[in-house]
């Protein structure tokens, strides 16, 4: 770890949660369409937001706690 | 009718000097297709994604073991550009690529300038010193006579200049990235980037292992040797292989030496770049004259590559800065390989001549290697350094 990464590593992570979750959401939901119903936008929503913190926590967990 | 339409909605839905950039939820998709298909490709700062393809080529080359000391996917020159780019290749002509992508795969021609302006600290002139002055020199003459050969030889093999740009590119200066650097300087089209790297990484890899047997008969000493592998094949490891091939000695050079080749790698672009941009305004009319066609002035990013550079060779820029923006070269070049292999069709590699790229590659390749060797074989018998 050098020097800014050390700093700016909670934001990247947000990020990289932020960014899976929409990926998520757009990609396999396909929920972002207009023709989508508000419920099933928010449920693809949930449900892209807990599979991306799953995802990053199993990865990051792995990573700096090396179970 | 329809333009002037389209001219008054604009106008009217403009509101500052942004309103002519797609929108947000336009390049987002772009962006993640991008972002994703970096993160599996490379090892990047911030990113704890161990499946990635770098890890797996560093597995397989541990399962395969080293030859002459190297592993054998970097003998063939496996990086953060070329992992992103085979991955996005893949992803995009076995499932293609949506349209709603394509807005914000557009980004490349911000990240590929962006990336090269951050390379600059990456090449500190000084650390050159340590091999003295007239290694310096044979490095130098052998970057400006592959380049000079290069493109002068591609119009007899009737290679579009642009993609004999790029190949002279990587090629003088030993590191395929080159290819890649060059492409928003010269305007080349991806496949002729991308033939012109299969190409020295090929030629590369062949002369690494024709350059000890030539060595052996020329009778240079391990440390001539070493250097005469720097310049002859270059590309990191597959010169080390050459070294390595000829005696531990050598291999052990080969790595002394490497870093005089590594930060004269900028001349190596700015020169292609140079001679094409001024043979452009020389002959603008020329319907030949592909190269930098499209480039009215010297481009910004380039000016400021150049003072980014001296500014780093100046020790402007210390060493965990140094760390940290080579972390962000990564990303940006991870990012901007990616959108490039997604755009891509491999037909579209070999359109630009299958052989005619490759046989450039082995002829002035080839006349490399003649320079190089007649050259430290002249200054170890002068005695111009001690060899």
């Amino acid at each position: 770890m050098h020097g800014i990464f050390f700093y700016l590593e909670t934001f990247f992570m947000l990020f990289i949660l932020f960014a899976t979750g929409a990926a998520l959401y757009m990609g396999i939901f396909k929920a972002h369409k207009s023709s989508v119903s508000l419920g099933a936008k928010v449920a693809s929503g949930f449900l892209s937001a807990i599979i991306a913190g799953a995802t990053w926590f199993g990865l990051y967990s792995w990573s700096y706690l090396s179970w | 009718m329809h333009s002037t339409t389209a001219n008054i909605s604009y106008e009217a839905r403009r509101k500052s000097i942004w309103s002519s950039l797609y929108s947000f939820q336009e390049v987002l998709p772009g962006l993640l297709a991008m972002f994703f298909i970096a993160i599996a490709s490379n090892n990047l700062a911030g990113v704890p994604n161990p499946f990635n393809l770098e890890n797996l080529f560093h597995y397989l080359d541990n399962v395969i073991g080293p030859v002459n000391g190297q592993y054998v996917f970097q003998i063939f020159n496996t990086n953060f550009v070329w992992n992103a780019f085979f991955m996005g290749l893949f992803i995009g002509n076995v499932f293609g690529v949506p349209d709603s992508w394509k807005r914000g795969l557009s980004y490349i021609h911000k990240f590929m300038p962006l990336g090269i302006v951050m390379l600059a600290p990456h090449f500190i002139v000084g650390h050159a010193a340590k091999a003295g002055l007239v290694p310096i020199l044979i490095v130098a003459a052998a970057l400006v006579f592959t380049a000079s050969v290069t493109l002068l030889l591609a119009r007899f093999l009737r290679v579009d200049d642009r993609h004999a740009s790029v190949l002279a590119g990587g090629l003088a200066t030993g590191d395929p990235h080159v290819c890649a650097i060059l492409m928003p300087m010269i305007k080349a089209r991806g496949g002729q980037v991308i033939n012109a790297f299969v190409s020295v990484v090929l030629f590369g890899a062949i002369a690494s292992v024709v350059l000890p047997l030539i060595g052996a008969k020329v009778g240079l000493s391990p440390q001539a040797f070493g250097l005469a592998t720097v310049s002859a094949v270059g590309n990191g490891a597959q010169a080390f292989s050459a070294g390595f091939a000829h005696s531990s000695e050598a291999g052990r050079f080969s790595i002394y030496y490497d870093v005089v080749r590594h930060v004269l790698m900028p001349a190596g672009f700015l020169y292609v770049f140079g001679v094409m941009f001024v043979r452009k305004l020389m002959f603008r009319r020329d319907p030949a004259v592909n190269a930098t066609r499209g480039v009215d002035s010297i481009p910004l990013y380039v000016i400021v590559f150049v003072v980014s550079w001296i500014v780093a060779s100046l020790h402007v820029v210390k060493e965990p800065a140094h760390v940290a923006i080579f972390e962000m070269v990564k990303w940006d070049f991870s990012l901007a390989a990616g959108a490039l292999g997604l755009s891509m069709s491999v037909r579209e590699i070999w359109d630009w001549g299958t052989w005619r790229g490759f046989a450039l590659a082995c002829v002035s390749g080839t006349l490399r290697i003649a320079f190089v060797l007649a050259a430290v074989w002249l200054c170890a018998k002068y005695q111009l350094f001690n060899f």
